[in-house]
């Protein structure tokens, strides 16, 4: 079904909307809470509250693209899940990607006010546009949707080690952009 | 404290980018495509396998005929009567046990109509009965006659013989009949016509006498009291046709070689004439071997005096069809292929020269599509016309094709003027105008060419008319005769056009439903100058199985067909063999205020009341 058929199913308060939501999209959401939490049953209940948020959200939210929105939503409910269940997953696939990009985080103990997220957002995004799509796919396949180096080499022909090599890279120019743009220090 | 999930500020569209999702989906795409492109590597790999044409072979050694004088002939002969074909044509046929369909088109040889010609001779002056296509082109025909007597070629259960009848009137009666074969002997035998001499004393008949064998019987009619056979010609081979061309008679047959043949007996393999003397092959410097042979048949000219069947010159032709016309100075062979394993025909033609003592070859051209018969050809001002019908993807159609005789060349065209899927029914070039019919099942259209300007042809036709001609004639005053049937096979159709303004129209129609009606243009009678024509017709009783035929003699008054005479031919006769060919013999002409009427076992005269 068409996304906008979905939408205007959760307008309705019409039930079928979740169903829709689930036959078009569950097994992305899946996908995407198990690279964070690498559990299955875990990762199903982070589905399932993917759904109820969905619910309370839609209405009032809108989404121009529901693929990104319900994504999102997915994400965040697994990474928090990833963050109160972190004892045991220490060495988790997660848990690689955020040390990674921990050099190009901010001090987590400065003080953030709203306009800096603003930047932030702003630089990220500035970040994301200048690169190649190739970089930039892969960077993102491993930083926002937790994907193994594994998963990406194959999804997209490449040996493990080229795209370690550039992610590696990325990070790199990340951090300069970072730098570049005032919002951490060299 | 800022959340360590930084890539979380994403925006949509990167996020949209980086799905995992669209990877699978390419990468399924790339399996697909390489799955496709292999497919179809396959796919033409099997078409190639299955369709690459499959090769015969050549199964008779003929090196100990290298010094035979016919080397040349038995050579090229070999490679077609010893060419062993594969039982299939490639590698689809033999998985699928299929026959390749290759239709041969029937051609009827129909005379065209000219002006007739008269000859006086000391013992009587000839007189033209035939209407032939080209004027001083005498073509041969069931009867002939001169100012005193009428020669009539029958063929009755019992003999073929030739009668002759006096030309007096009502008071007319046969006065001679000589039999020229006994049928109770030679059951299968055909005559084909007669010729007339100029000085009226020999009427020489062809037939085919026996298998494969052609006569030519000369016979003395100086005295209608002794009429005698002088000299009987055998030619082996099956008649095509024949012309008199000022005292000379042509003959055109083919001559067949059987497969297998090992070239051990000339006579099989060579044509040859008996003149009276025994039996003479063809010397080899008289046969042409074209550069690509894909027939075992050749087309035979034999040149003879006509009086006394002395032969003047013979060739032959290997791998020409019999599909001919005559002009005053050439003859025209016409040979039919199909080009490459298509259904895509061709037509090439070659010019033979007879205007010296010796035949020549003129020249050839190549025309898309096949003739219809002797009237698709036509010689005038130093331009051959062909009207063809094609055959190809498209379904069939029309094609006028101008070629110049000095350099063989096609350099005016008009392609598929008709309807696809339409066959040329009947064509009749006459100077600057052409006339064609064609028709798709039993409905026509006919097209009026102008060909005075060949850089500018143009043509009008007539809408869509019930029925087909399968004779086009100039009936004078630009009055167009088109004979044929009407909406049903058993429907005889006369039909008279005129061309208008942007069409050409239909004048009027005379119609006989339920009828049998001569297929042979030369029964019937065709008066141009009166705008007269007659035709026998028959019917049969579905009760009783007997039949009735008569004579119908129609004039066209500029508006429509009015009947002048009929003459009963036959009443309650039991249905033969014969019945379906009887029109076919019916011959008339009028002399003076009378008709005369002839047919196997009949003779009529009916005199005429003038109106």
């Amino acid at each position: 079904m068409d996304d906008k058929k979905i939408i205007e199913l959760f307008w309705r308060r019409n039930e079928d909307a979740i169903k829709e939501t689930k036959k078009k999209y569950g097994n992305y959401c899946f996908t995407i809470a198990n690279n964070i939490l690498s559990c299955n049953e875990d990762s199903e209940e982070c589905v399932m509250d993917t759904y109820i948020r969905l619910w309370n959200t839609i209405p009032p939210e809108r989404p121009n693209c529901f693929s990104t929105f319900i994504g999102r939503i997915t994400r965040n409910i697994a990474i928090d899940s990833y963050f109160k269940k972190k004892a045991n997953k220490r060495f988790s696939n997660v848990q690689m990607a955020f040390d990674e990009i921990s050099e190009c985080l901010p001090d987590p103990d400065s003080d953030f006010s709203p306009a800096d997220e603003i930047a932030l957002k702003d630089a990220v995004n500035g970040f994301l546009e200048s690169l190649n799509p190739k970089m930039r796919v892969i960077f993102m396949r491993r930083y926002w949707y937790f994907s193994s180096i594994k998963d990406i080499a194959r999804d997209y022909g490449f040996s493990e080690s080229d795209v370690k090599v550039s992610l590696m890279r990325t990070r790199e120019k990340f951090r300069e952009h970072l730098i570049k743009d005032g919002i951490i220090n060299s | 404290m800022l959340n360590k999930d930084i890539m979380g500020l994403a925006n949509d569209k990167f996020i949209k980018e980086a799905d995992p999702r669209n990877a699978k989906k390419k990468k399924r795409q790339k399996k697909f495509i390489f799955a496709a492109t292999i497919a179809a590597c396959l796919l033409i790999a099997l078409n190639l396998w299955l369709f690459i044409p499959l090769k015969g072979e050549i199964t008779y050694d003929i090196s100990k005929y290298n010094d035979s004088e016919y080397y040349e002939v038995i050579s090229a002969l070999n490679s077609v009567v010893n060419y062993k074909s594969p039982r299939y044509s490639n590698n689809f046929e033999y998985l699928f046990n299929r026959v390749n369909l290759k239709n041969d088109v029937n051609v009827d040889y129909e005379p065209s109509p000219s002006a007739p010609d008269e000859n006086s001779s000391s013992s009587g002056s000839y007189e033209e009965v035939t209407d032939n296509q080209v004027s001083g082109v005498i073509e041969e025909d069931l009867f002939k006659r001169s100012d005193k007597y009428i020669y009539y070629l029958s063929d009755t259960m019992d003999a073929i013989s030739l009668r002759i009848y006096s030309i007096e009137g009502e008071d007319s009666k046969e006065v001679a009949s000589y039999d020229i074969l006994d049928k109770n002997i030679n059951s299968s035998a055909t005559p084909h016509g007669i010729y007339l001499s100029n000085d009226c004393k020999t009427v020489t008949v062809i037939l085919s006498s026996e298998y494969m064998e052609i006569s030519l019987i000369s016979i003395d009619v100086s005295s209608v009291n002794s009429v005698k056979e002088k000299t009987d010609v055998k030619i082996k081979g099956y008649y095509v046709s024949s012309r008199v061309i000022d005292g000379e008679l042509f003959v055109i047959n083919t001559f067949s070689v059987p497969k297998g043949e090992k070239f051990t007996n000339q006579e099989t393999f060579i044509p040859s004439l008996d003149m009276g003397d025994g039996t003479s092959c063809i010397p080899p410097e008289d046969i042409v071997v074209p550069g690509t042979v894909n027939s075992n048949s050749y087309t035979v000219i034999s040149r003879f005096d006509e009086t006394t069947l002395e032969k003047k010159d013979c060739a032959a032709f290997l791998s020409y069809s019999p599909n001919i016309y005559v002009s005053k100075d050439t003859i025209y062979l016409t040979h039919k292929y199909y080009k490459n394993n298509t259904i895509s025909t061709y037509t090439d033609i070659m010019g033979i020269s007879f205007a010296d003592d010796r035949f020549e070859k003129l020249g050839t051209v190549t025309v898309e599509g096949y003739v219809n018969n002797q009237y698709s050809l036509d010689e005038y001002e130093g331009n051959l016309r062909v009207a063809t019908t094609t055959n190809n993807t498209k379904g069939t159609n029309a094609s006028l094709n101008c070629i110049d005789l000095d350099s063989w060349k096609i350099y005016a065209t008009v392609e598929n003027f008709a309807p696809y899927g339409e066959t040329v029914k009947s064509v009749r070039f006459d100077g600057t105008n052409a006339y064609v019919c064609t028709s798709f099942e039993a409905i026509d259209p006919v097209f009026f060419f102008d060909l005075s300007d060949y850089g500018n042809i143009t043509y009008k036709e007539t809408p869509i008319i019930e029925g087909f001609s399968t004779s086009l004639v100039n009936f004078g005053d630009g009055y167009l005769l088109g004979i044929g049937r009407g909406d049903r096979s058993d429907t005889f159709k006369l039909e008279i056009y005129t061309e208008g303004s942007d069409i050409v129209e239909s004048v009027c129609k005379f119609e006989i439903k339920n009828t049998m009606f001569a297929s042979d243009y030369k029964a019937y009678y065709i008066d141009r100058e009166n705008q007269t024509v007659g035709m026998a017709i028959a019917s049969h009783n579905t009760d009783t199985s007997n039949y009735n035929a008569r004579y119908l003699l129609l004039k066209f008054d500029g508006k429509q067909f009015t009947e002048i005479t009929s003459v009963d031919l036959i009443e309650n006769e039991s249905i033969n063999y014969k019945f379906y060919s009887y029109c076919d013999n019916v011959r008339a002409t009028l002399v003076d205020d009378c008709f005369y009427i002839l047919a196997n076992n009949f003779f009529g005269v009916k005199k005429l009341v003038t109106p």
